[in-house]
């Protein structure tokens, strides 16, 4: 029980063949893949903080970004509006002026119109009268007196009339 | 003495005189020498394979998600590390591997025994593994495998003339007992785990005769199981102090 024997020599041996075998097939690999692993997590780590302040400041550009097109939008509206507002004052008093020429025009060739048909008013009167004028006298007016006394005629028969219209 | 009962003590003392001693299974003769193999040597060549199959099947497929097999591994090169490292300072990490091959060897062999079937009423088992450690051949080798490892690694830390110095320190009076330490050490390590081992055997085996139902199956969980992973503990646990003691003390003595 006590006595020593080549078993002892052999358990050596045994001992330093488990020592090379454990350390070839299970820290030599297992301490490789947990270092690497390790290695792995803190690069992975580093990358997401890096990535992380680069989100957070491109955040905070497109903030920034976004608060500016916010009060460029402003201004461009209050633009439109100033531009559409002077506009349709422009319209409107390009309309106005229109209409009042159109007024004008009309005025004016309503003038011309009367004035065209007072003229052939007098026309046809004068030749009414004339003609009355000879069926009355039996003969027909000619000369300068009886022309002269016709154009009379009408213009107290005008004269008239526009009293009667006033 | 009622002639029965010295009988049946004589029976018990056989059975147990039997079952310590360390049969011889097979010799080998090579080379003009004759070497025994005895049951011990071929436990031993089992608990390596398991060790080194297991070792092979954990680390053949590793993930970055581990399966339980890779997790205990992990934990355990882990563990071994921290406790080397707590100990020895960074340089204690190259001996993690040597300390966590006795501590898996030393703890694999003495909770093997517990494997063995449950026998009685008149029916032996059908194999029984007793404990490996109760051969000083094999406690032997351990204990001399470390002290080899105290003593390179004093020499190889302090040099060779720096370690014949530190024999004389703290005072040249202590050469002899320094000396005495490196073959002190070695022998309280193999008899401290030789006879605690051999002597929870023999008890169980006491208690097994005597009490076979019951008792033993409560005992064993103190003796099979308790002090196998105790006497695991406090023989890793002294080794790396030894070694500490050579690659970090005598440095700060100086």
């Amino acid at each position: 029980m006590l006595s020593f024997s080549v078993t002892f020599v052999i358990s050596i041996v045994n001992l330093a063949v488990l020592y090379f075998l454990l350390r070839r097939f299970l820290w030599k690999p297992l301490r490789t893949f947990m270092n690497e692993r390790t290695e792995r997590l803190r690069r992975e780590t580093t990358e997401a903080a890096s990535a992380m302040m680069n989100a957070e400041e491109l955040r905070q550009r497109y903030e920034d970004l976004l608060a500016n097109s916010d009060e460029e939008a402003e201004w461009v509206l209050r633009d439109a509006e100033d531009r559409a507002k002077e506009r349709s004052r422009e319209i409107i008093a390009s309309a106005e002026k229109d209409a009042a020429d159109a007024m004008r025009r009309a005025a004016e060739r309503e003038a011309l119109e009367v004035a065209h048909a007072r003229d052939d008013l007098a026309t046809e009167i004068a030749r009414i009268a004339t003609a009355a004028a000879s069926a009355v006298t039996g003969r027909a007016l000619d000369g300068d007196a009886e022309r002269r006394a016709a154009e009379e005629f009408i213009r107290v028969a005008a004269n008239m009339e526009s009293a009667h219209d006033a | 003495m009622n002639p029965e009962t010295a009988e049946a003590t004589l029976s018990i003392g056989e059975k147990i005189t039997e079952a310590i001693s360390i049969k011889t299974i097979f010799t080998i003769d090579a080379f003009g020498l004759h070497i025994p193999i005895t049951e011990t040597v071929v436990w031993s060549w089992i608990v390596m394979a398991m060790l080194v199959v297991a070792a092979y099947l954990v680390t053949r497929r590793l993930s970055d998600v581990p399966r339980r097999p890779q997790l205990l591994a992990e934990a355990m090169i882990e563990f071994f590390d921290n406790f080397v490292c707590s100990l020895m300072g960074p340089a204690g990490k190259a001996y993690a591997p040597f300390l966590g091959t006795i501590a898996a060897y030393l703890g694999v062999a003495n909770l093997l025994p517990m494997l063995t079937p449950v026998g009685g009423f008149g029916h032996e088992p059908l194999f029984e593994i007793k404990p490996i450690m109760r051969d000083i051949n094999i406690t032997a080798a351990l204990s001399v495998m470390v002290i080899v490892v105290v003593l390179v690694s004093s020499i190889v830390r302090r040099g060779p003339l720096g370690w014949v110095r530190s024999l004389f320190k703290p005072v040249a009076f202590m050469l002899p007992f320094n000396i005495l330490e490196y073959a002190i050490r070695p022998v309280s390590l193999a008899l401290r785990l030789f006879g605690n081992v051999l002597g929870a055997f023999i008890i169980m085996r006491l208690i097994e005769a005597l009490m076979p139902v019951g008792i033993p199956v409560v005992a064993g969980l103190y003796f099979d199981l308790f002090d196998g992973i105790l006497q695991t503990v406090v023989f890793v646990y002294l080794s790396t102090i030894f070694i500490a003691e050579a690659i970090h003390m005598e440095a700060q003595h100086e």
